[in-house]
């Protein structure tokens, strides 16, 4: 007898739910991640958003922030295939309500970001850039200078400022945390450094 | 730089990898950076060829529906464009992640046991001052999966390389007066030498009592790594026992007495040798040799002749051997020329090269020599010097870079000043270079440079600048010509008549960096 894709999609979670308990949130997430790819190879879009939204919940349930927040990119990057752009909306403005954060967030935020044009305002706190003596020296920067990605910061240290290499200190206005990021605009070659660094009193 | 490649399927995505070396293995490491037409989207630095295929597949992931295959050779194409040889089917299995590859070779090996190498030492002929190392690995059993025996073999390796260290241990004796015995143990730092290549150790006890110091004994343990150019102890005309012990050389020096207040000062000039790990498979036994190759000088470049030898009477199935080169040098070619699979020069950023082949079926007796020819990897010495007050406040950074000229012989020397608060008198950097070597220009060509040799035969050139204005940089660069190495030293500072009183601070280091030389 042929299941019905709803009655998969119940077959799956149960399942899913008996490994959660019996073994490990780990082995639920392989099993929901290798459900959701056979489903997605087939189209079945809605199907795998559904799992993982199950998987969000329980994590969310269970405390498993990594996870909660693994399974909220899911959802986005999800729900942008299907060009639900709403639905998307809803779950990045969860996980920025919620301060989730993690490497797969941050990706999926950041398309989000470029294809419904919203953004996360950075204000750039402070560029330092490598003096000749190797040393990270703050240089002037505009306090007011705000930016909505961070690809765009590069952009403005790209195209307005001399060749070099920088690491800026950013505030980002939606999360209320700081970020540093190292950017060169400058060709680097490696050398073997042979390096005596002395301080000296002088009288 | 590396491209970036768009995503099969897409015309706004792209992924770039930026692998830190040539050599395709699962422990490759490197960047891969997710973009789209607006820019970096995001980037993440994996430790291994698993986290680089498994986030190309997640980046994959987060814009199309993803197919395993295809990222795997979107993957291998990727690789082949760098031109870095790689396999389609373990891409696609660190994709997949079928199998715990890690548990699956810690569950293969049963033991590790130290074996006698005195019989290898004598067919290597190796030197009284080097050893060779050796362990016995027993395993379940070699597995037939060529991927997951090379897997073994690399592990064994890595993990039974000769390991270099920043410090050396140093283990100090003597009596007082009453007869009591007092044992002090120290760390010595490995620190650079006068030349590129030259590795120096010293070793020092002070008589911190009211009494003199007598029976003394030194013990200072020097790795296999190293080979001794020349070891003294100043003002005391004495020989050391040397003894080879398991993982190094012991130097014992036996001082009869120190007088109060006095000290012993015993100095190493050393330089790095090759170090060579072999990995020989016999019936289901695989033994591990660490051996140590010398670099010695030939012309303007350095050759190292290396020597294999089976020591057993039954033939090595499969030998592999890697040969670590010290990071201050680069390979110029190698006889018999490094072919893939055979053998490879492989080339990690930010790390060094080594040199790795692998051969079958080697008989009893039978030889295997392998010729580097070398050179200097470029290098740059930069010494650089932190200028304070009496109070500890910063007056000025001064700085004294050495830089190898391309297809010339001779080098290039730039001083940089910066004053970190007004300075109105003269500011004088005084260096020294070989007395054979000779300013060819300078740039700008009126500054004042004098120069005068010293007693130790050494010429003195002192750069005589008028300070800059405050947070401003001065430079001077000077082109020597010398067919000698240049003098790793660092230089003094005068500023008026004030002159150096004391070293606070001293730290020195050699390591790879990614640097901008447009002075």
């Amino acid at each position: 007898m042929l299941l019905s894709s709803g009655a998969i999609v119940q077959d799956i979670i149960k399942e899913a739910k008996n490994i959660i308990i019996n073994q490990s949130v780990d082995e639920g997430l392989k099993y929901i991640e290798s459900k959701t790819l056979d489903l997605e190879k087939k189209e079945n879009y809605l199907e795998s958003i559904i799992l993982w939204q199950f998987f969000a919940e329980f994590m969310e349930k269970l405390d498993e922030e990594d996870l909660h927040s693994y399974a909220f990119s899911k959802l986005i990057t999800r729900y942008l295939f299907i060009e639900n752009l709403e639905k998307a909306k809803e779950f990045y403005d969860k996980a920025l309500k919620q301060e989730l954060d993690s490497f797969h967030l941050n990706t999926a935020k950041t398309i989000f970001e470029r294809r419904s044009k919203s953004s996360t305002k950075r204000e750039i706190i402070q560029i330092r850039k490598r003096d000749i003596f190797g040393d990270f020296v703050t240089i002037l920067a505009s306090p007011n200078l705000q930016f909505d990605t961070v690809s765009e910061i590069r952009k403005y240290i790209e195209n307005q400022l001399p060749e070099g290499t920088f690491k800026v200190e950013m505030f980002n206005l939606k999360t209320n945390t700081s970020e540093d990021s190292e950017i060169s605009t400058e060709k680097l070659d490696e050398y073997e450094v042979i390096s005596i660094t002395e301080e000296v009193r002088i009288e | 730089m590396v491209e970036k490649k768009t995503i099969w399927g897409s015309t706004r995505y792209f992924i770039r990898i930026e692998p830190n070396t040539n050599l395709f293995s699962t422990s490759m490491d490197g960047l891969v950076s997710f973009y789209d037409t607006g820019g970096l989207i995001n980037h993440r630095e994996c430790n291994n060829l698993h986290e680089i295929v498994r986030t190309v597949q997640e980046f994959w992931s987060t814009i199309l529906p993803p197919h395993e295959t295809r990222v795997a050779r979107w993957v291998e194409e990727y690789f082949t464009e760098l031109g870095i040889q790689n396999d389609y089917n373990i891409i696609l299995r660190l994709i997949k992640s079928e199998e715990l590859i890690e548990q699956r070779i810690e569950d293969l090996i049963l033991e590790t046991t130290v074996i006698n190498t005195a019989h290898f030492e004598e067919v290597f002929e190796t030197d009284e001052k080097s050893k060779i190392i050796g362990v016995e690995v027993s395993t379940t059993h070699i597995p037939d999966d060529t991927y997951i025996q090379s897997e073994l073999i690399q592990k064994l390796i890595e993990d039974n390389k000769y390991q270099v260290p920043n410090e050396v241990k140093s283990g100090k004796q003597f009596k007082l007066t009453n007869g009591e015995t007092k044992n002090i143990d120290t760390n010595n730092s490995i620190d650079i030498g006068d030349s590129i290549g030259d590795i120096t150790i010293s070793s020092r006890l002070k008589n911190e009592y009211n009494e003199a110091i007598t029976d003394i004994k030194i013990v200072d343990e020097i790795p296999y790594c190293f080979s001794i150019d020349d070891m003294t102890i100043e003002g005391i005309d004495i020989k050391p026992v040397i003894k080879k012990k398991e993982k190094i050389l012991e130097i014992e020096w036996k001082i009869p007495e120190i007088t109060p207040g006095s000290k012993a000062k015993i100095k190493y000039k050393m330089k790095q040798k090759i170090n060579r790990t072999i990995l020989e498979i016999i019936e289901n036994k695989i033994n591990v040799f660490n051996t140590f190759e010398e670099i010695v000088p030939s012309g303007l470049e350095f050759v190292a002749n290396t020597k294999y030898i089976n020591a057993h009477k039954k033939i090595v199935e499969e030998l592999h051997i890697m040969d670590e080169l010290p990071p201050e040098f680069d390979v110029l070619k190698s006889n018999p020329e490094a072919i893939p699979p055979r053998g490879i020069i492989e080339k990690a950023r930010l790390k060094g090269v080594n040199i790795r082949w692998q051969q079958k079926n080697i008989n009893p007796g039978q030889i295997l020599e392998k010729t580097y020819s070398l050179d200097y990897f470029p290098y740059l010495f930069r010494g650089k010097k932190i200028v304070k007050d009496a109070e500890g406040n910063i007056i000025l950074k001064a700085a004294k870079f050495i830089q190898p000229i391309d297809n010339e012989i001779g080098y290039r020397l730039v001083y940089i000043l910066k004053c970190i608060r007004d300075v109105e008198e003269i500011i004088s950097i005084e260096d020294a270079i070989p007395i054979s070597h000779v300013i060819t220009t300078k740039d700008p060509p009126d500054d004042q440079v004098m120069e005068q040799t010293n007693d130790e035969g050494k010429r003195i050139i002192t750069w005589i600048a008028n300070p800059p204005a405050k947070e401003q940089e001065k430079l001077l660069m000077i082109q020597i010509s010398g067919d000698t190495q240049p003098l790793f030293e660092t230089f003094k500072i005068y500023i008026g008549d004030k002159k150096e009183t004391e070293i606070i601070k001293k730290e020195s280091s050699i390591a790879r960096e990614m640097t901008n030389l447009s002075w």
